[in-house]
């Protein structure tokens, strides 16, 4: 079995956008059992949706010219879909995306301030991901390994799908996760009083961030 | 000025959710059925070159 410690998500998924990050798409690609599993779940045609960027990183490192064949017969199956966005859902995501990165930016100088660690944000790719789950966000699930880049301040974790490695037994946990309004809302008000502060909240001190 | 004055987000797409149609009978087993047999293709290809690399080590 490699799909292991599941929920029936059958539930979860109906009538929602599934949104697959590269991670979690490149495991289905190198699994067949899993892939199987995981099917077991999905209804309806067209329900795992790839962004653009998405596409882009899971393409992008095959080099080899049988296995690029592969991946377009892979991504070809009608069970995915691939938004295709007006210049107006673009600006919105966009807009949502640098949004995110400011609060981001601000959590993660607090962390860094507080481990004295520095910290290795997010990928554009992840925040323009966290920026479309935002918009019509009711309807909208992202599945990715990397919960850190879609963090808890903004996200919630619905559901976590453990699976196993088949090759050499190694566990991968991931993330079912929605965007929570509320949650944005604290973060993004407390960006406002900063920004209202006239502080640039990139270059926070550390009486500014305890604000936060 | 505020930051929400400059920088609003946006929740909605101004796009209608429709209902999402189902899979004719049949349709999902094929689908399923040959996309296991492109990854299984993968998985096999990915082992050849795995091997292929440590043989080039």
């Amino acid at each position: 079995m490699s799909l292991i410690a599941n929920y029936n998500l059958t539930k979860s998924f109906q009538q929602k956008d599934i949104y697959l990050d590269n991670d979690f798409l490149c495991r289905l690609f190198k699994d067949d059992q899993l892939f199987l599993d995981f099917s077991k779940f999905i209804t309806n045609p067209n329900s795992l949706n790839i962004d653009l960027l998405t596409e882009f990183e899971f393409k992008r490192d095959i080099a080899n010219t049988k296995q690029i064949k592969l991946t377009q017969d892979f991504l070809s199956k009608k069970i995915f879909n691939f938004p295709k966005d007006n210049l107006e859902n673009l600006e919105k995501i966009k807009i949502n995306a640098i949004i995110l990165s400011k609060i981001y930016k601000i959590q993660n100088n607090q962390k860094t301030q507080t481990n004295n660690k520095k910290q290795k944000g997010p990928s554009i790719v992840d925040f323009f991901l966290g920026g479309r789950l935002m918009v019509d966000y009711e309807n909208k699930l992202l599945i990715t390994g990397n919960k850190k880049d879609f963090p808890h301040y903004i996200f919630d974790i619905n559901h976590i799908i453990n699976t196993e490695d088949p090759l050499n037994g190694k566990i991968y946990h991931f993330f079912i996760l929605s965007f929570n309004r509320e949650k944005f809302d604290i973060c993004f008000n407390r960006l406002n009083q900063i920004n209202g502060e006239e502080i640039n909240p990139l270059k926070t001190n550390r009486s500014n961030l305890e604000k936060i | 000025m505020k930051l929400e004055d400059v920088l609003k987000p946006q929740f909605v797409s101004g796009e209608k959710n429709e209902v999402k149609e189902s899979f004719s009978a049949g349709e999902k087993e094929k689908i399923v059925s040959e996309m296991v047999s492109i990854i299984q293709e993968n998985m096999k290809l990915e082992e050849e070159l795995s091997q292929e690399n440590v043989l080039n080590c």
